[in-house]
């Protein structure tokens, strides 16, 4: 690496410190620290979404499987439409609605608090463990490119994104996540413009291309460690569950939308739209390296190396060093959605019910940005640990693949049926999670779910794929012979808490009977009034937009690149006015940073 | 008849059989066949099972769950059928293909009738929008992987 590539590499810390910081002013409440006062636009969402989803070693692990594989490379990251309906109508109107702050929290008042404690403990040991696996892994990235210091390359990464992250909260991750996905998209895409560029156009890339790496999927059941059927379960059925049901910064993301439409709109672009792009973002290097070794322009000796070798291959000075800011720009975007989220279990799960529980809102809001610090900090510190002690790492790949069967599972079971009770919850978790634990013993269990595919290892290495739905099975039988013997009905009220009472639901959001009615968003002048909480519409207006007193509405700046960025949501007081002139407390002008001499657009939520 | 009911009762027992393609006899003779067939015994045993015991209300979209237990037996099918698969061309890949999209429509599609059913893209308020453009999206990939799968080697 040299002069010139280091110093794009500083650029983009110091640009992406400036960039989250410049957003703290947004986040002065623990509303706006953990859900970004609920005002963003679905295309927001959706790009700074897709840096999330992509970690730091998505590049390396992916381009390496492109190189070995071909296209087939692109089925983990194509295959998240089969959950994507559930998601959208079952379980997103019930997290967005029932104005949960966190999975624990939905799991109490599913459960009860006994399922909450330990879906808390299991949550938070998961993300500070993969918090610190994502600063090890950077370290050991950057420190090959740039030899100092593993710890000492994790340790920056963690400062900057420590810093942003508290003091940003919600909103700086938001829109850091934006910039990085645009870029980590862009370094894809420049790599597959220079191989096409060298190997002479698409044709000549395409027949240098082996026949084998043309086809969409893998064969069925081999190789064990890139079977379809594999994959199909691991990734496309337990890990997409567990990202878009249970993640919780994921969830976070999307509480930050807002409205539902926008929920749907920005998961549905993420999913079908922008998924595509990232796979062929991070396998671009794989594919390009095996035509370019085809064609006789270089070899690969170690298809580990093999992104960093072609991209060393292929970009000038100063192109290098961008890409490796896209890689760590792919680290930095899924630690600070960690970072915040397991912030925000700690205050909604730990703190608030446990410790301090009638603090005002300033306190937590301390409290959150502390646990964000902490987070960071503890991560930092089991970096040396990973380093030392290679078994730990294996340790956490073990537990996060024993935990995360029985977790989906009862989040699913939770919300479909409505019998499942807090006895079938916690012997999903447990003996999901044992059954599991024993597979890595006796993997001769997992046989019966194999499909046919070879075990490919010993122990912990066995059947690594096809253990998901082994587990996906065997939480299930302990979820369903659990409630049914238990019996009993659930005792707690399941309102608004297990599908179909959407309705219901958005009666008790909004406190009144919702107004359903089509509606078209109209853009209105501004007269600032003193009053608080204050907002009136003409009758025209009122008529127009098909609003009465007692509605939801969205005040929102014209301006739809800001996002939603400057925007407040509210609730219309008064019909009376001047035609095409909204009158707006002063408190709300501010809480949505509104200029009151630029129009603003109005739209109806509820 | 609006749509969904059109569609529900298309998916009636007594309509189980192709129509239009041959006499009443023949159709008759080979919706008994179909009735006595281990195949559609062992489906209805595992839709009685899920639709009986899951959040879905059995009466009102028995009829559209029909034809996803049968595509997800399938899978089964294409597991056992596999070796004869290969023998008449087609490569594990291309069988991935097919395990892909018939088991993965076991999960997609009661999603998209839980929306049809909360009302959140009803079909009868003209909002098909999204519920299309899901659709065609779908279909998109679908097209997409097949057309890699089946002529990417080929080219």
């Amino acid at each position: 690496m040299g002069a010139l590539d280091a110093i794009v590499v500083a650029a983009y810390f110091v640009f992406i410190l400036g960039f989250g910081s410049f957003f703290s002013k947004y986040a002065t409440t623990t509303h706006d620290f953990f859900f970004a006062g609920r005002r963003f636009s679905w295309w927001l969402i959706a790009l700074s979404c897709v840096s999330m989803v992509v970690g730091s070693y998505s590049f390396v692990k992916y381009s390496q499987v492109a190189y070995e594989y071909g296209f087939s490379s692109t089925q983990t990251y194509l295959n998240d439409w089969m959950l994507l309906p559930l998601w959208m109508f079952g379980w997103f109107p019930i997290v967005y609605y029932s104005r949960i702050q966190s999975i624990p929290e939905y799991v109490s008042l599913r459960f009860g608090p006994r399922t909450r404690a330990v879906m808390t403990v299991l949550l938070m040991l998961y993300m500070l463990g993969y918090i610190g696996i994502n600063f090890f892994t950077m370290g050991v990235a950057i420190n090959a490119l740039i030899p100092w210091s593993v710890f000492g390359w994790a340790a920056v990464t963690a400062l900057v994104t420590a810093l942003y992250v508290s003091f940003g909260g919600q909103p700086s991750v938001v829109m850091t996540d934006l910039a990085q996905g645009i870029l980590l998209i862009l370094a894809g895409f420049i790599l597959i413009f220079l191989g096409l560029d060298m190997l002479g156009g698409f044709s000549a890339f395409w027949h240098a291309l082996p026949p084998s790496h043309r086809t969409a999927f893998s064969p069925l059941t081999s190789p064990p460690d890139f079977a379809a059927v594999g994959i199909f379960w691991q990734d496309g059925i337990a890990n997409t569950a567990a990202f878009y049901f249970l993640n919780q910064g994921f969830i976070m993301r999307f509480l930050s939308v807002r409205s539902e439409q926008d929920g749907r709109r920005a998961v549905f672009a993420v999913a079908l739209v922008l998924m595509p792009l990232v796979a062929i973002s991070v396998s671009a290097g794989g594919w390009i390296a095996a035509a370019l070794e085809n064609a006789g322009f270089f070899s690969v000796s170690d298809p580990k190396e093999v992104f960093i070798r072609v991209t060393n291959f292929l970009c000038r000075p100063g192109l290098f060093g961008f890409v490796v800011a896209a890689l760590i720009a792919a680290l930095m975007s899924t630690v600070d959605a960690l970072i915040n989220a397991a912030a925000a279990i700690f205050v909604n799960d730990v703190w608030r019910p446990y410790v301090r529980p009638t603090a005002d809102d300033r306190h937590y809001l301390g409290v959150a940005r502390l646990a964000s610090l902490a987070a960071s900090g503890f991560g930092l510190l089991l970096v040396p640990v990973y380093a030392g002690f290679k078994s730990i790492y294996t340790a956490h790949a073990a537990f996060t693949a024993a935990i995360t069967p029985p977790l989906v599972t009862v989040i699913l079971l939770g919300f479909l049926w409505k019998r499942f009770s807090a006895a079938g919850a916690v012997c999903t978790m447990v003996g999901g999670s044992l059954a599991i634990a024993f597979s890595f013993f006796v993997p001769e269990v997992i046989k019966p779910f194999a499909h046919g595919v070879e075990p490919g290892g010993e122990y912990g290495h066995a059947y690594m794929f096809m253990r998901a739905l082994y587990g996906l099975a065997a939480s299930l039988v302990f979820g369903t012979v659990g409630t049914l013997l238990n019996g009993a009905r659930p005792k707690v009220s399941l309102a608004g808490l297990v599908v179909g009472q959407r309705t219901a639901l958005i009666r008790r959001f909004k406190g009144a009977e919702p107004n359903l009615r089509p509606s078209k968003p109209i853009v209105l002048a501004v007269k600032p009034v003193d009053i608080a909480g204050y907002v009136a519409l003409s009758t025209e207006d009122a008529e127009r937009l098909n609003v009465e007193p007692g509605d939801h509405i969205y005040l929102c700046d014209t301006r739809w690149w800001l996002g939603g960025l400057h925007s407040a949501h509210a609730v219309l007081k008064a019909v009376e006015g001047v035609p095409g002139r909204i009158e707006v407390g002063l408190d709300i002008l501010e809480e949505g940073r509104l200029d009151p001499k630029r129009p603003i657009s109005v739209v109806k939520m509820l | 008849m609006d749509k969904s009911s059109a569609f529900l009762a298309h998916f009636h027992d007594d309509d189980l059989a192709p129509a239009g393609f041959a006499s009443r006899a023949f159709r008759n003779a080979a919706c008994e066949f179909w009735r006595k067939s281990l195949f559609y015994r062992y489906c209805r045993i595992a839709e009685d099972w899920y639709l009986g015991h899951l959040w879905l209300r059995p009466q009102k979209i028995r009829g559209y769950l029909r034809p996803i237990t049968y595509c997800a037996s399938s899978v089964l099918m294409v597991q056992y059928l596999r070796p004869l698969l290969r023998r008449r061309a087609m490569t594990e890949s291309q069988t991935s293909f097919f395990y892909q999209y018939l088991v993965g429509l076991a999960f997609f599609v009661p999603g998209l009738l839980l929306g049809h059913r909360v009302g959140a893209w009803s079909f009868k308020e003209g909002e098909r929008g999204p519920l299309v453009l899901l659709l065609v999206v779908f279909l998109c990939y679908l097209f997409a992987q097949a057309f890699l799968e089946f002529l990417g080697p080929l080219i």
